[in-house]
Parts: C-alpha cells; sequence; structure tokens
C-alpha cells in the first residue's frame, strides 16, 4: 500500500514505532525513524530492515528542539526523497498520582510531547503543502477520550492530539492534506509495560474484545489511514481500542 | 487499673499464665504483673519459689501491644495428638494457634565459631549434615502440612559449611516457596567468592549476622574478633547482588552501642533489605551461661532504637507482628529512597498495615495495597502532609516507573530495596518462656519428617533430645 512512499515515523524503537516501521517496509515504503536513548534497540531496528533490502534512517533526534527536527527533516528529504507520510507517534509518560505530578512534570510532559507533535508537523506539512500532497495520522490514545487509569498529564496530552488532528486538518484541507488521529486502547509492550495485573483485568473487563492489542493491530490502522486507500478520511480519530 | 498488694508487692496483675522454671525446668503457674512502669512474667515453682524476668519496658506499651488484633491462621494441619499439655505434645497439636509462616531447616550443627551468645544447641564431638534425600522429604513435609509458605530460613549450625548446600537450595526452589533464607555468620562467605556466586544465581537471600563494630565486642561474644570478616562477607554480598537482612543480637550492657551504627549500616547499603535485631537469649550451650543477664523487651528494643537514630525511627514506627504473639515480634517498614527515610506508618495506619501482614512476614504488593497507598498519598497531599515523604515517594515512584521499560521483576527488586523492614525479635529462653506465645509461634522447625515444633519449643525442650544436635554430658 505504501510502495515507493517515504514514511517519515518519530519515536521508532517503542512496541507500537517498531511495528510501524516494519510493517511500512514491508509494504513497500522507505522508513525514517526517530528515536531519543534507545541506540541499540534504533539499530537492531535499523539493520534488520536494510537486510530485508529497505531504505532506512534512524535518528536520534531532540524532540522539543526545532532546528534539529528541521535538519532531520531535510536529510530525510534528501537521501529518500519527499516525505509523504508523517507518523506523530512519540510520547512519553511518567507514571504519578495527580497529587505528585509537579509542575516541572507537567511542563515536561507536555513538551516533550507536544512540542514535538508540533514542531514534526510544521516541519514536514511545510513541504506537503508545496507539493499539495501529503497525510499525517498522530497517535493519540483513549486515555484522552475515556475514563481510563492514566497519569492526568498523559491524558492531557493525549487528549489535545485529537483537537491538533481536527485543526490541521482543517488548516491542510486546501492541500489536499489529510491529517487523522488513531487512539488506541491498552497495547501489550506499550505504555501497557507499567500495568498492573489489576488493571489490565479491569480494561478486560470493560474491553468488547476482553484483551489489549498488539502493535501490529495499531500498526495497520495506522498505514492503511496513511494509504491511499483511505482518500476519504480526514479529520477523524479512530478508536482501536476493542471496544470500550 | 488501680495498684494493690500481691505477696506482699505492690503490683498489678495483669493475668495468668503458665511459665518456666529456670531450676527445674518444669512447667509452671505465672502470671504476668506491672511494677511501676514495668511489665514482668512471674512464675511460681513449688519447689525453687517466685522467678520474675522483665517482658516490657513500660507498661503503657504492653498494654497497646496486646489491643493488637492476632492475625495468621490456626495449623492446616493438626499432627499430633493432645497429651500432658504444652510443649509436650508439639507438633502442633490442637492447642496450637498458629499456622507455620517460617519454616526454620537446621541442616548442620557444624558451626567455625564458638559464640559465647549462642542460644542453641550444637554438639562439637560429632559432625550432622543434613542429607539431600532428607532435606526434600523435609520440604516436601512442610508443604504438605502448611501449605505454601512466603519464606523458609536454612540454618545450622553454620548452613554455608554443609558441603552440598547449593545441592540442598536447588531443592527448596519451588513455586509453594517464596523466598529461600541462608542464616550464615559470613566466615566462610568472605573465604569463598564461589559459594557467594552460587548462592546469587540459586536467588537465595543472606541473614548475615551482625553485632558489633567493636572487635573487644566481638571477642566477648564470638569468642574472637571477626568484624572484619563480617564486614568483608557483606562486600561479597554485594558484589554478587545478594540481597540481605542483617541479623544483630542485642545485648543489654554489652552491644547497646553498636545499635546506631548497624541500623545506619542497614539503611545506607542498598543490598540490605531489612535488619532484625534479636534481644540476648540466656538458654543454649552459649547463652546458659552468659552474663550479665538483662532481658531486653521488644518495646525497649524499639525505645533504643528511636534514641539511636535520634527520632528518625520512633517507637511509633513499630507494631507487633499480627501473626505472632506481640512479645515476640515487632516490625516496622521504612520507605527509603536517595538518602530519605521514612516510616509507614506516616503514611499508612498501623491497622492498615496489619491486614496485608496477616499471613506472614513480608508486605507483599498487591492490587489492595497499592490502592491504599494511592489514597493515603492523596490523604497525605490534601491535608498537607509532610513535603519530605512526599518527595521521598515521588522519588520512590520515579525509580519503579522509569521512562525506559523495566521488567516485573526488575520492578519488585527495586520495590524491595525502596522498603526496607527492621523486626524486633524476642526469642524466650527458661525466664521468658511462656504458654500465650509458645502457642503463637509461626517459625517451626520440622522434625523427622512428623513434627512442626515452634522454633523457642524446640530450642528449650526438644533439640537437647536429638542426638544430631546435642548429647547430655
Amino acid at each position: 500500500m505504501l510502495k515507493e512512499k517515504t514514511v517519515l515515523i518519530t519515536g521508532g524503537t517503542g512496541a507500537i514505532g517498531s511495528a510501524l516501521c516494519r510493517i511500512a517496509a514491508e509494504q513497500g515504503a522507505s522508513v525514517a525513524f526517530t528515536y531519543h536513548r534507545n541506540r541499540e534497540t534504533a539499530d537492531e531496528l535499523q539493520g534488520e530492515l536494510e537486510r530485508r533490502g529497505g531504505r532506512v534512517i534512524g535518528r536520534s533526534v531532540e524532540a522539543t528542539d526545532g532546528a534539529e527536527v528541521t535538519a532531520f527533516v531535510e536529510q530525510v528529504t534528501a537521501e529518500l526523497g519527499s516525505i509523504d507520510v508523517l507518523v506523530n507517534n512519540l510520547g512519553v509518560t511518567q507514571v504519578m498520582p495527580f497529587a505528585l505530578i509537579e509542575e516541572e512534570d507537567w511542563d515536561q510532559l507536555i513538551e516533550t510531547n507536544l512540542k514535538g507533535l508540533f514542531l514534526f508537523s510544521k516541519a514536514v506539512v511545510r513541504t506537503m503543502a508545496r507539493r499539495k500532497s501529503g497525510v499525517i495520522v498522530n497517535i493519540g490514545s483513549v486515555a484522552g477520550h475515556r475514563i481510563i487509569e492514566v497519569p492526568v498529564h498523559y491524558a492531557t496530552v493525549k487528549s489535545a492530539v485529537a483537537g491538533f488532528t481536527t485543526s490541521l486538518a482543517g488548516e491542510m484541507k486546501r492541500y489536499g492534506v489529510r491529517v487523522n488521529a488513531v487512539a488506541p486502547g491498552l497495547i501489550d509492550g506499550g505504555i501497557g509495560h507499567n500495568v498492573s495485573a489489576r488493571q489490565l483485568e479491569e480494561y478486560n473487563r470493560f474491553c468488547a474484545l476482553g484483551r489489549p492489542g498488539t502493535p501490529e493491530e495499531v500498526a495497520h490502522l495506522v498505514l492503511f489511514l496513511a494509504s491511499d486507500k483511505a482518500s476519504y478520511i480526514n479529520g477523524q480519530v479512530i478508536f482501536t481500542d476493542g471496544g470500550i | 487499673m488501680s495498684c494493690c498488694q500481691i505477696g506482699g508487692d505492690e503490683q498489678t496483675f495483669l493475668s495468668a499464665t503458665k511459665g518456666m522454671c529456670r531450676e527445674c525446668r518444669e512447667i509452671v503457674d505465672a502470671r504476668y504483673v506491672a511494677r511501676g512502669e514495668r511489665v514482668f512474667l512471674e512464675r511460681h515453682c513449688p519447689s525453687h519459689g517466685k522467678q520474675t524476668a522483665l517482658v516490657a519496658r513500660r507498661l503503657s506499651s504492653y498494654l497497646e501491644m496486646m489491643r493488637t488484633p492476632p492475625g495468621g491462621q490456626p495449623p492446616r494441619r493438626v499432627l499430633t495428638e493432645r497429651q500432658g499439655g504444652c510443649p509436650t505434645s508439639c507438633g502442633p497439636c490442637s492447642f496450637h494457634g498458629q499456622n507455620c509462616h517460617l519454616p526454620v531447616f537446621s541442616i548442620t550443627n557444624a558451626c567455625d565459631l564458638r559464640c559465647p551468645i549462642c542460644f542453641t544447641y550444637n554438639r562439637t564431638d560429632q559432625t550432622f549434615f543434613m542429607s539431600e534425600e532428607a532435606f526434600v522429604e523435609q520440604i516436601d513435609f512442610v508443604i504438605d502440612a502448611a501449605g505454601p509458605v512466603d519464606l523458609v530460613n536454612i540454618t545450622g549450625g553454620e548452613p554455608t559449611l554443609h558441603p552440598e548446600l547449593p545441592r540442598l537450595l536447588r531443592h527448596a526452589r519451588r513455586p509453594e516457596i517464596g523466598r529461600i533464607t541462608v542464616n550464615t555468620n559470613g566466615l566462610n562467605l568472605a573465604r569463598n567468592p564461589g559459594l557467594a556466586r552460587e548462592l546469587a544465581d540459586l536467588g537465595v537471600y543472606l541473614i548475615l549476622s551482625f553485632d558489633t563494630f567493636n572487635p573487644r565486642t566481638s571477642q566477648a561474644i564470638h569468642g574472637r574478633d571477626i568484624v572484619e570478616a563480617k564486614l568483608s562477607a557483606l562486600e561479597t554480598a554485594e558484589r554478587y547482588g545478594i540481597p540481605t537482612t542483617l541479623l544483630m543480637v542485642l545485648i543489654k550492657s554489652v552491644n547497646e552501642a553498636d545499635l546506631a551504627p548497624v541500623v545506619e549500616l542497614a539503611l545506607s547499603r542498598d543490598i540490605v533489605r531489612s535488619l532484625t535485631i534479636q534481644t540476648m537469649t540466656y538458654t543454649g550451650q552459649g547463652g546458659g551461661e552468659f552474663l550479665p543477664r538483662a532481658h531486653l523487651p521488644v518495646d525497649e528494643v524499639e525505645e533504643l532504637i528511636e534514641a539511636a537514630t535520634s527520632g528518625r525511627i520512633p517507637r511509633a514506627a513499630f507494631m507487633p507482628l499480627p501473626s505472632a504473639h506481640p512479645l515476640c515480634y515487632g516490625v516496622a517498614y521504612l520507605m527509603s529512597h536517595g538518602g530519605a527515610t521514612h516510616c509507614l506508618t506516616e503514611l499508612l495506619d498501623k491497622s492498615t498495615i496489619g491486614q496485608y501482614l496477616q499471613e506472614g512476614y513480608l508486605l507483599r504488593p498487591s492490587d489492595e495495597l497499592e490502592i491504599e497507598l494511592k489514597q493515603a498519598i492523596d490523604r497525605l497531599w490534601s491535608e498537607g502532609g509532610d513535603p519530605e515523604v512526599l518527595s521521598t515517594l515521588k522519588s520512590m515512584m520515579t525509580d519503579l516507573f522509569p521512562a525506559q521499560p523495566i521488567t516485573v521483576a526488575e520492578r519488585q527488586r527495586r520495590a524491595e530495596k525502596q522498603l526496607k523492614t527492621i523486626y524486633v525479635h524476642a526469642h524466650m529462653d527458661e525466664d521468658t518462656w511462656e504458654l500465650g506465645r509458645a502457642v503463637r509461634c509461626p517459625d517451626q522447625v520440622p522434625v523427622d519428617g512428623k513434627q512442626l515444633i515452634g522454633a523457642c519449643n524446640y530450642n528449650l525442650f526438644y533439640r537437647m533430645r536429638d542426638e544430631r544436635f546435642w548429647v547430655t554430658r
């Protein structure tokens, strides 16, 4: 579905990020991904994709640094071609009850998650607007929309992803750039590694499918939205949560 | 409560029970009485008259301890017929009040020390090493009789002298057993890093006896100066990552000055998960003759810890262990992170903590406890609690849930490092043995695959009859 497309995925070494990279490469895309500190995993992922014949760039990028973000987007464009798809997947969380969240925690989490979303989108949309083509898919979370036991600042960020998505879709309509968001539920290996047995049981109880999702299930939806097959889907937040 | 004249002394009668005559070792009528602030166990032997032993430093703390609701369950299986009354038909009989929570396996009588404070019996003319087959049989027996246990304790003698210790320990690694602890004086471990590596690989926890930093005191209580060897053993445990409990025998007028540095050692070293202060027990091959003879009750030790830590660990942080008699065990849980130490009682009240300690010694993570802690954090925060406590809790949370994923096992390891425990444990000797304490004993010694005997009953009445450990001279 993504043959000869160039896909930029932020936060490529996490559970969902690495599934996105692998499946995008399988679908024929050239893949660029960012990571923060996890160099070993990034090198392994890049090596794996290259061995399969893919064109790949993996780089550690400080997502809150506009100059670094712009430089990476320029590098990807120069080496892999114009970016057709941006997946804003990077996200960090901090397991902390509301009582213990301090101002600096709030600022840091908001900045890392939302500034990265903004900076990557701004840098990439510029080229998409010029070419009057492109797709952005933002990764939100069901936690931004439902009562789920997650840290408040994390839920805030994920809720903000929805507003960012619909608003940017409205602005970009004149350039034919589609902007959508995917809101996963509890996913194996994602932030789910912080979930206790009780929380898992509770999630399963309220989930119609009675289980957490897999990173691949999220990745397939994201890359469908990124493909031309989803050409009439725009400005949407699509849940992949097993039915909460 | 009013004072009255009983038997010519001004004292307050508290309760009647059975005790033990130090002279003839018969079980005799006894009573708890208060004289002024202090509480004594007073035994009345028809042949040897009245004998008393201090059991609580303060009447108020005694009464508070006795109000603690008892926890635990009666024995899962009654193994002996009740004949002759406690302690003559141990096994447990139908009179025993507590299931076994801590089985204690004496796998050898060999020891490379002859401590003047040793409160047990180990014959020196003939070495006994429990066979692998016998050990397996004992383990099977305990699980069958008591059910799954959080802890087992491997002791001796000095268990690390057992030539097949790792083979034995492998048999104890089974799903019904949460944690294997091995007592040691540390000498063998300090000179045998290969053994330390094996113990680390087997996932055991060490209980390292550590009584003093003072060479002269060490000479007096161990028979020779072994301070450096103990420190070296602790370093070995640290090098190989073996979680360790420090076990200090506290002796009035002998090593009280060591209490502060030992507590500090326990709090400052990550590898030390807990500290057990065991009060001197004046029985056995060494302790029976040890002087000066002055019993230290649990509440007095807790006061001494408060003084030794300048109030950082107040007596109010301690509570009786619900599954044992209040005069036998006190426990305090400490949240320790980044140099800060706070008592769990600053966050949760004792009755709440007690609910999670009903079945043993370890405060196990559970969903219910997690909810209690979250509610406690909200309460502390909303009521304007100590910001330092909140800051410590936050550091702990950040460590337990870092940005990069960690495994469940790693999170559990980190949690153990952060929640340190201080136990105060008073064994009974001829002066302090008392029926009520004996029947609530959760520490039990398996004997011949047939009996589970409360640890103090075993040590005072049974071990010296076992030819593997003792011969009457």
